[in-house]
């Protein structure tokens, strides 16, 4: 096992782990992306993954931000080392291709049923962080203000019984070629956070 | 929820992060993809609380092995090189603060020219603060970690010896550098992994000459540049062969590592065979004070 990361508090460690003769970087594919608290000791990562594209082996962790997103690297389909993001998910958000003046899908799923959750975009920029504030307790990786009182949301629900949001947002052609990016936050989870992905598309 | 979340943009809080999203145990993954014109190769080795993203990215095709010093903002699903970094051979950024300010090693491929750590500033590209104008008597250099309150430990070559490395701690806002020494009176190297905002510095050292592989954890007391082993740790020094400290918190608990090293290699490929290669067994510790679990 080796260390490779650890968040400020030191609390949550990342790591790889390796078998008997696979000692070097030379065998770098056979690595185990790892990590640690005290409650659950080291875990294969590669066994939470809910999300994303499969086929993706982590290979190791080697960085941990207070708010839990991982970052490390991967084997890819093709067999090349690539590197990753590791996004907790509380929440799963799912979203079409976006193209301008036609109606996209979002998909928000792992959601308390009966719980409102709500959607922002944002075109990047520093993070907008909500604390206690009307039940919300959110970190959008994304500048979500639209001006200096008014937020980019893209819709708000309430998760079905099933712990699922689906809505159709059509967006506007003056973003044409922009990338935008979406995050979902689950309202009453403070003080703890309860996010989504970030999903970054492209409006064609 | 619209006029709700309206209202709240005034409260909207910088750099207070909710720790308690630890407790989640399941994560979405998102490939960060590789410098359009290079080879099929990235790596990602730090992120901060902004989103903000550091490694490495393969710039050539082929089995060139050139890397250079990446970074992905958030949202970013490709990395875009650190200004500069394509003036070296071989660069990759290492570390990252909640400032954003970024560190790393970068090198030209010679094996006269060892590494040099540097900060990068988006102005002002790559900034090789230990050696060459404010000391050009260190040869090489590299970072351990680069903390939000501006320190910076890590571990230089100076150039009087072939081997044997000092720690180093640099101050980003003063720019003050200051050596730091293995174990007296013997010790001939020593590597700076943590410090906190204390200025308690730690990190791994010898106490006798010429054994390189054979070290143990150490701490910097505020004010001492002579390393001196952390207390409590004769078991772990006697169990191990190799003992690194390479994290101190706020409230004084270190986690580092012990290695053992074994002295047969027979389990490597042949190539690797009497080339002087150990390879290495290692454990995670977390040692509180003069204690250590795990």
């Amino acid at each position: 096992m080796k260390v490779r990361g650890q968040n400020s508090d030191g609390l949550m460690l990342g790591g790889f782990g390796y078998k008997d003769g696979e000692h070097s970087n030379q065998f770098f594919a056979n690595h185990v992306g790892v990590i640690w608290t005290e409650d659950t000791g080291w875990i294969d990562v590669n066994s939470l993954i809910v999300g994303g594209p499969a086929d993706y082996q982590i290979v190791e962790v080697t960085g941990i931000s207070d708010n839990g997103t991982l970052c490390g690297s991967a084997i890819n389909a093709d067999g090349n080392i690539e590197a990753v993001r590791l996004s907790s998910a509380c929440l799963t958000l799912d979203v079409d291709q976006i193209v301008v003046d036609q109606p996209a899908t979002f998909t928000l799923a792992n959601g308390t049923p009966g719980a409102r959750a709500a959607v922002l975009a944002g075109f990047g920029g520093t993070p907008s962080i909500f604390h206690q504030v009307n039940g919300w307790c959110a970190t959008f990786g994304f500048d979500a203000r639209l001006a200096k009182t008014k937020i980019r949301v893209a819709f708000t629900g309430i998760f079905d019984r099933d712990g699922r949001l689906v809505r159709e947002r059509t967006v506007r052609s003056k973003v044409r070629g922009l990338t935008i990016m979406f995050q979902a936050a689950e309202n009453g989870t403070c003080p703890e956070e309860c996010m989504s992905n970030i999903v970054t598309r492209i409006a064609e | 929820m619209r006029r709700k979340l309206n209202s709240a943009v005034g409260i909207i809080v910088t750099g207070i992060l909710a720790s308690a999203a630890l407790a989640q145990s399941t994560y979405v993954l998102e490939p960060l993809g590789d410098v359009p014109e290079g080879g099929f190769l990235s790596r990602a080795f730090a992120i901060n609380n902004n989103g903000w993203i550091v490694g490495a990215s393969k710039i050539t095709d082929g089995d060139d092995p050139r890397q250079a010093a990446v970074r992905w903002l958030p949202g970013m699903t490709e990395p875009e090189l650190l200004s500069g970094a394509a003036d070296f051979d071989f660069s990759r950024a290492m570390v990252l603060n909640n400032e954003n300010q970024i560190g790393g090693y970068a090198e030209i491929l010679d094996p006269f020219e060892p590494p040099k750590a540097f900060l990068h500033h988006d102005d002002t590209g790559f900034d090789f603060f230990v050696g060459e104008d404010n000391n050009p008597d260190l040869r090489g250099s590299r970072m351990g970690r680069l903390t939000n309150f501006g320190k910076v430990v890590g571990w230089v070559l100076p150039s009087e010896l072939s081997f044997g490395n000092r720690g180093y701690v640099y101050d980003i806002g003063t720019e003050d550098l200051t050596i730091l020494n293995p174990v007296p009176p013997n010790g001939n190297l020593a590597l700076a992994h943590g410090i906190n905002s204390s200025g308690l510095i730690v990190g791994t050292a010898s106490d006798e000459p010429d054994k390189n592989g054979f070290r143990r954890a150490v701490r910097w007391p505020v004010g001492s540049t002579d390393a001196e082993f952390l207390p409590g740790f004769d078991n772990i020094n006697a169990r191990f062969d190799d003992v690194s400290a390479a994290w101190v918190g706020e409230d004084g608990i270190v986690r580092g590592m012990p290695e053992t090293v074994m002295r047969t290699a027979s389990s490597l490929p042949k190539t690797f065979r009497g080339c002087g290669i150990r390879t290495r067994k290692r454990f995670a510790f977390s040692a509180h004070r003069t204690a250590w679990i795990g």
